[in-house]
């Protein structure tokens, strides 16, 4: 699995080339909101949700002409699909380290502006990389059984269709009051411990999935 | 013959617009198989097949004796591939594209790689998204040539490469052969076969026409050509393809000594050539009848 690792490597360079403006973006973003503190958190909860599927789709996007070149390499498919989680995985976790760093810059620059990050608000941020994940690990079956085009349409149509399904249910607050029971959960070990279980079950669904959709694939 | 590197049995695979059918040959070590056929006969889905980039339906692939199917991964460390469009990461220089291809190869040999990249005119430091269709090419049979495959399958390789150097490619390939080693190439350029090929697997919709020797094909295959008279006579039976005009026709035979008892100082009886069995055989024989066009 270690020349996968680099081969994805070699593109993931290229990605973050590609996405560097969108990621200064990003973190400006990160810095005037950790500086105004207006507003509820679910705009950032969108953001990074988009942003997490642009970095993850361009990088599917990036290897999928060079598919059936990796395909015919010695690996199996299921290792080019652990690998691919591997790397989102990691991605996520560099994500989450950026936003504390950012947080923590912001204190250290503007230190009467922006208050050190307190316990609520690093749980937030886990909060915010767990709703991360979750996005991540219903998105990358549909890459996996389709390609990424049609993948990123299916998962948009099925995100939309449980968007607008869970608006209808709960509304905006009920979503708010989601996203702050998750806040919550986090607080008491036990709970949270649960809940990253139950996360990395529905991972390790979603990677089964991926890894049969990929099996079956044609390059 | 002694046992093939490569067996193929009863392959099938079935798209919505086209269909594999039951191919089936073998391919021993020590010889190069050119695969020829027409647009849309098979050739890449079969070459994909071997590399399991296509899951076929039915039929079993084997390399060395061993089930592709089940063993893919590991025996693909011995098969070598250059698809008919090579496709690289983009924006990623030629060198770090080589060390992360060699990283799988554990008998990689970089003086190979380096004599073949100063021999083909290729810079490492170039990026792959500034490469031709005909420098990725030499760029995918630097990485097929460097890793000691024993199986080397190449997809229309000669496509976009000038004469020359598609001369001094072919010498290579057939250098590279010995008794451990064979080479399934497919082509269009039947001419690039007619010089190096030792077996030729003639492919159109889908199945097998036929799977030789050269000089099998050379020793049974022919084509007649006379005038339309001779066809009122005798019918298109017999031909495995007509072509006809004004003039005349031409049809090609499988039983060239019995073509020539038969029309005997009526007309001309000649050799076929690869190109003469592509033209004439055509794509398609209508109704099971001998293709005229």
């Amino acid at each position: 699995m270690r020349p996968l690792i680099r081969m994805a490597w070699a593109t993931s360079r290229r990605l973050l080339l590609l996405m560097s403006p969108l990621l200064a973006f990003y973190l400006a973003l990160m810095v005037v909101h950790q500086v105004t503190k207006r507003g509820t958190d679910i705009p950032a909860i969108a953001f990074t949700c988009m942003f997490m599927l642009i970095i993850v789709s361009t990088f599917q996007g990036l290897t999928f002409d060079v598919e059936g070149f990796m395909a015919s390499l010695p690996v199996t498919r299921a290792q080019l699909v652990r690998t691919k989680y591997l790397l989102s995985f990691l991605g996520l976790l560099a994500g989450l380290a950026l936003t504390l760093a950012v947080a923590g810059l912001a204190h250290a620059l503007a230190p009467g502006r922006a208050a050190a990050p307190t316990p609520e608000e690093l749980r937030s941020a886990v909060a915010l990389a767990l709703v991360d994940a979750f996005g991540l690990f219903a998105f990358l079956p549909f890459v996996h059984a389709f390609e990424p085009s049609r993948g990123i349409l299916a998962f948009s149509l099925a995100a939309i269709l449980a968007l607008a399904a869970s608006l209808a249910g709960w509304g905006l607050d009920g979503a708010a009051d989601l996203f702050r029971f998750f806040q919550r959960v986090l607080a008491q070990p036990a709970p949270a411990l649960g809940l990253i279980g139950g996360l990395l079950a529905f991972g390790l669904l979603s990677l089964s999935l991926s890894t049969w959709a990929y099996a079956r694939r044609s390059f | 013959m002694s046992s093939p590197l490569l067996r193929i049995d009863g392959l099938a695979k079935r798209f919505p617009e086209f269909e594999l059918k039951s191919v089936s040959f073998g391919l021993p070590a020590g010889l190069l198989m050119g695969l020829i056929g027409p647009n849309g006969a098979g050739k890449t889905t079969l070459l994909k097949a071997i590399l399991g980039l296509v899951k076929p339906d039915a039929g079993m692939i084997t390399f060395q004796g061993r089930d592709l199917a089940r063993e893919g991964a590991a025996l693909r460390a011995r098969i070598a591939y250059v698809s008919d469009e090579p496709k690289f990461m983009p924006g990623v220089r030629l060198r770090t594209l080589k060390e992360v291809h060699a990283s799988f190869f554990p008998a990689w040999d970089e003086a190979r790689w380096k004599s073949l990249m100063a021999d083909f005119g290729l810079d490492p430091q170039n990026k792959s998204d500034t490469l031709s269709l005909g420098q990725r090419t030499r760029f995918a049979l630097t990485l097929a040539l460097s890793r000691d495959a024993e199986l080397l399958v190449l997809d229309e390789p000669t496509t976009g490469l000038d004469p020359a150097f598609r001369r001094e490619l072919l010498a290579r390939l057939a250098a590279t052969l010995d008794d451990r080693r064979a080479i399934l190439f497919s082509t269009h350029i039947t001419s690039d076969l007619e010089v190096r090929a030792d077996l030729v697997t003639l492919l159109r919709d889908g199945e097998v026409v036929f799977s030789h020797s050269q000089d099998a094909l050379r020793d049974s295959w022919g084509v007649v050509k006379g005038g339309l008279d001779l066809l009122e006579t005798d019918g298109s039976n017999g031909f495995q393809g007509l072509r006809t005009n004004a003039h005349g026709f031409e049809g090609l035979t499988d039983d060239v000594e019995s073509a020539r008892r038969r029309y005997e100082g009526r007309a001309l009886v000649e050799r076929a050539s690869l190109e003469d069995i592509l033209v004439l055989l055509g794509r398609r024989r209508p109704e099971g009848k001998p293709h005229a066009a």
